[in-house]
């Protein structure tokens, strides 16, 4: 039988249609467990991971003297302080909260200065000479440590967390704009000249020098300070430790990376993770999305692009773009009804990408008082939906109508306490338990 | 065509005034004490700033284009010379492409105190005359970046009004000049 002429195509563009169907749903398929980003709809398992760097990048808009006074008075102030900043007055409860959290970060140093060389390398004079027009003020940058509860005195992550953009300052709204390259002095360049002296200074901290296994470093900051955190990851030069990971809260498109030469880009790109976390709707999502400079946000590996959308606020896309709003929305997330969620780290281990980036194992041994938790307390195995979980038995008096239990696996290994996993760092919430249990080791 | 130009930041002035009054009367925006004129020095300033702030969210979401294609069919109606023109309307398009969005943070730099820093972040309070200008002191700040969608508008209008003004001139020599007797 012959078709007849119309025929034809019609069974030619559904094949096709169908084909590419097909084809879509294929690829989606095999994205999800390429995918490192998170949805907005599942932040609430990772805000606390987030929400000590949300602080940081708060607090790097405050002035550098008032933490060094506060280092020096050796009292821990600057954790008050640093909470204080990131979540408004009218928040005491989840003050409260991000003050447990923030607990183990101790301040280390920091500039707010404008910076020539720290150290008159003959590199950093070279590139000095070299400068453009400056307009006297420099990066505002603070150095945090993480503090081991289990070793007095050694820290386990260094953070650099960079301040972003403070009214009229030339020097910040230049840099703000330096997305080709500008005549300026900017505060990329600034940077680049002596990244390697600030990641001297952090090699010979006390707590970094007094750790077994030596610290992995991190930077953070919001908007122009993501962009300068990103920056410092991708233009380290020094044969030391490199920057293993970068939190950039509503980063600013400019990352600088017109600046570092091809060869060290791609040094540096390998194993990197980058988070980049969000209000959706901000000012600044468009922007990424017009002219983000490299890495883009489709960056799969070398770097690793992490999207992270918070959608916990609504308002004006300028109004989005606060990072006490972000800081106080992830403190927010992070607890329910007063009661701690678990604690999760995205994901290390998507696809076949290989990170240099661990998450903290010392979380797992720190509560959220900054003290070893139940750590005499033998594990309460059960089962429950089908599956092995732990809980752990406590006083009564901490026992809460909300139970926790859970698991937790990295890159396939068990830690310890743990029995069994459903999913990578996964915890199961069992609310109304009949066992006595707390919230799972952070 | 200057109140045209000058309107949409009237808030901004507003806040320059207030500043000065305040100064000669003897007030210092780091000051503790309430600064007495109006409602109050540090009042006055957060409504024009809300104003301001609202103006350049208007301007950057497109309002731009329709007030500068108004300033530029007000410089035909007024000037003849080309070169006048274009001229005007690159320093209105310039004025557009800037002002609204750093206009605010511009007209609140000379307030920055230890008790008043704007920024990005919206980290700390805003004290200026006694008083608590609130988190729009700091919202101006981020409204400088809303110049990513305006100073595009603002270079299209213009380059339309180049071409348009061109055209409007090139089609009028041709018609002013003498025809050929036959």
């Amino acid at each position: 039988m012959r078709l007849r002429f119309p025929a034809l195509p019609i069974i030619l563009v559904s094949a096709v249609a169908f084909w590419l169907s097909a084809v879509q749903i294929a690829v989606a398929q095999s994205n999800s467990s390429t995918d490192p980003d998170i949805l907005a709809a599942y932040v609430y398992r990772y805000a606390d991971y987030y929400l000590p760097y949300a602080i940081q990048a708060s607090t790097a808009y405050n002035p550098v003297g008032t933490l060094n006074a506060m280092r020096d008075a050796g009292l821990g102030g600057e954790v008050d302080y640093a909470v204080q900043s990131a979540i408004p007055a009218s928040q005491e409860d989840l003050r409260g909260h991000a003050r447990k959290i923030f607990k183990p970060w101790r301040y280390q140093f920091g500039s707010d200065a404008y910076l020539d060389c720290i150290e008159w390398t003959d590199a950093c004079k070279a590139a000095y000479e070299k400068r453009g027009w400056d307009f006297g003020s420099g990066p505002t940058y603070q150095v945090w440590a993480r503090t081991r509860t289990a070793a007095r005195g050694a820290c386990s992550e260094v953070s650099i967390a960079f301040r972003g953009t403070m009214g009229l300052s030339g020097g910040d709204w230049f840099s703000n704009f330096s997305r080709f390259g500008s005549p300026y002095d900017d505060y990329y360049k600034q940077l680049q000249r002596n990244i390697d002296t600030i990641m001297k200074q952090i090699q010979s901290l006390d707590c970094y020098r007094r750790a077994g296994r030596k610290p992995q470093i991190v930077s953070t900051g919001h908007s122009l300070g993501a962009g300068l955190a990103q920056f410092v990851a991708l233009a380290t030069k020094s044969r030391g430790p490199r920057i293993a990971k970068v939190l950039a809260f509503d980063p600013s498109p400019v990352t600088g990376a017109h600046l570092v030469n091809k060869a060290l880009l791609a040094e540096n790109a390998q194993g990197l993770v980058i988070d980049r976390v969000y209000e959706s709707g901000e000012v600044l999502s468009y922007a990424r999305a017009a002219v983000q400079e490299y890495p883009r946000s489709s960056s799969r590996c070398n770097p690793q692009v992490r999207t992270v959308e918070v959608k916990a606020a609504r308002g004006s896309a300028v109004g989005l773009h606060g990072m006490e709003l972000l800081a106080t929305n992830l403190a927010d997330l992070t607890y329910n009804d007063g009661n701690p969620l678990g604690y999760r780290a995205p994901a290390t281990q998507v696809g076949n990408c290989g990170i240099i980036y661990r998450p903290d194992s010392d979380e797992e041994m720190i509560a959220r008082d900054g003290n070893r938790r139940f750590g005499g307390l033998g594990p309460v195995y059960a089962r429950r939906a089908g599956r092995l979980v732990a809980s752990y038995p406590v006083k009564p008096a901490r026992l809460g109508g909300n139970a926790r239990s859970g698991s937790h696996k990295q890159n396939g290994e068990s830690r310890a306490g743990v029995t069994t996993s459903v999913a990578s760092n996964a915890f199961a919430l069992a609310t109304g338990s009949a066992f006595g249990s707390t919230p799972l080791p952070r | 065509m200057l109140a045209l130009v000058a309107v949409p930041f009237l808030p901004e002035l507003v806040i320059l005034l207030t500043s000065l009054f305040a100064g000669l009367l003897g007030c210092r925006p780091s000051g503790d004490t309430a600064c007495p004129f109006g409602p109050s020095a540090a009042e006055i300033i957060r409504r024009a700033l809300e104003a301001a702030f609202l103006v350049g969210s208007r301007f950057g979401d497109g309002l731009a284009a329709i007030w500068l294609a108004s300033c530029c069919w007000l410089i035909t109606l007024g000037w003849r010379r080309l070169w006048s023109r274009l001229l005007l309307a690159f320093a209105v398009s310039l004025t557009c492409a800037f002002v609204p969005y750093f206009g605010p943070m511009l007209s609140i730099s000379h307030l920055v105190n230890p008790k008043c820093s704007p920024n990005e972040g919206s980290v700390g309070d805003c004290l200026v005359y006694g008083g608590d200008v609130g988190d729009i002191a700091h919202a101006v700040v981020r409204l400088g970046w809303r110049i990513l969608e305006g100073a595009p508008i603002a270079i299209g209008i213009f380059v339309l009004y180049l071409i348009i003004a061109t055209a409007i001139e090139l089609r009028a020599r041709r018609s002013a000049a003498p025809r050929p007797l036959h």
